[in-house]
């Protein structure tokens, strides 16, 4: 299923990869980033991104590495 | 009203608030014991009426029909097993150990999610314990209404020069009093935490004692 990930830390991976400049702090400030799982078989999916420099990866890119 | 009349009148049980005024008049009465020719009887009465003399209905009482007994609800549920998670990832905590359900309103099988159908305040309440050894140093419980964050506990260590800070083992509670309709309103418990190391399968821990973690909750008042 598109944006979702049904493997353990498989689009938290993806992420660092696309954005490898993307730091730890920002990664988990939750008023940046929410990476989010509800716990219904269809895995983890990018909940919110307000990154004030780097833009949301997009699926091609988060395909891609 | 002089003490003597007053002692009279609770002598032949019966205190009337506005005893010139017909049963169905405002300032109504209290019949303890009613002995008259109404329809009271023998037992007892309250009758509240408004100015226009429509039963005084709304609200959590219904004072035109005879009273019923509805259970307060409350549940306890647990963790049966520990349960695994990215890094850094909010993850709903599938709680499938019911240890109390009064009502009936709570989820172990499918959503995992307290969803009650009388509406009012909740006490809500949820302990959960950390497992995951593995350098973890940002430990998160939230709260979630209707599938968004509505409020979050957080246990953030960073020690600086110092490595492999860890929450292993730690409890974290968080409780609140939450507004829910009674219809489509429900709540649920996410967990995130974040590793030093950056990678590793996260943990929450579960066991069927039910000792290091619960999710809980009653209502407190009621709003229809």
């Amino acid at each position: 299923m598109t944006g979702y990930y049904t493997t353990i830390n498989q689009l938290v991976t993806k992420i660092k990869k696309v954005h490898s400049s993307l730091s730890d702090d920002d990664l988990n400030n939750p008023e940046i980033i929410v990476l989010q799982n509800n716990s219904d078989g269809r895995g983890d999916f990018i909940a919110k991104w307000k990154h004030p420099t780097l833009a949301k990866p997009t699926q091609s890119q988060l395909d891609a590495v | 009203m002089p003490l003597s009349r007053i002692k009279s009148q609770m002598e032949s049980s019966q205190l009337r608030l506005d005893s010139s005024a017909a049963s169905t008049d405002v300032n109504d009465r209290v019949l303890l014991n009613g002995v008259d020719s109404s329809s009271t009887g023998d037992g007892y009465a309250v009758i509240l009426e408004d100015a226009t003399a429509n039963a005084f209905d709304g609200g959590p009482f219904v004072l035109s029909e005879a009273p019923i007994s509805v259970a307060n609800p409350a549940f306890r549920v647990g963790l049966s097993a520990d349960q695994t998670m990215s890094h850094s990832t909010y993850t709903k905590l599938n709680y499938d150990f019911v240890q109390h359900d009064v009502g009936g309103y709570y989820d172990n099988t499918t959503n995992y999610r307290y969803q009650p159908l009388i509406a009012g305040y909740y006490q809500f309440n949820v302990g959960q314990m950390e497992y995951s050894n593995l350098d973890v140093y940002d430990f998160i419980i939230a709260f979630y209404k209707n599938g968004a964050s509505h409020l979050q506990s957080r246990l953030r260590v960073t020690v600086p020069g110092v490595d492999n800070e860890d929450v292993y083992a730690s409890i974290l509670n968080a409780s609140d009093v939450i507004h829910m309709n009674g219809t489509t309103d429900y709540l649920e418990v996410y967990m995130r935490s974040t590793s030093e190391d950056g990678s590793g399968t996260m943990k929450a821990w579960g066991g069927t004692d039910a000792n290091n973690q619960c999710f809980s909750g009653s209502l407190i008042s009621r709003t229809s």
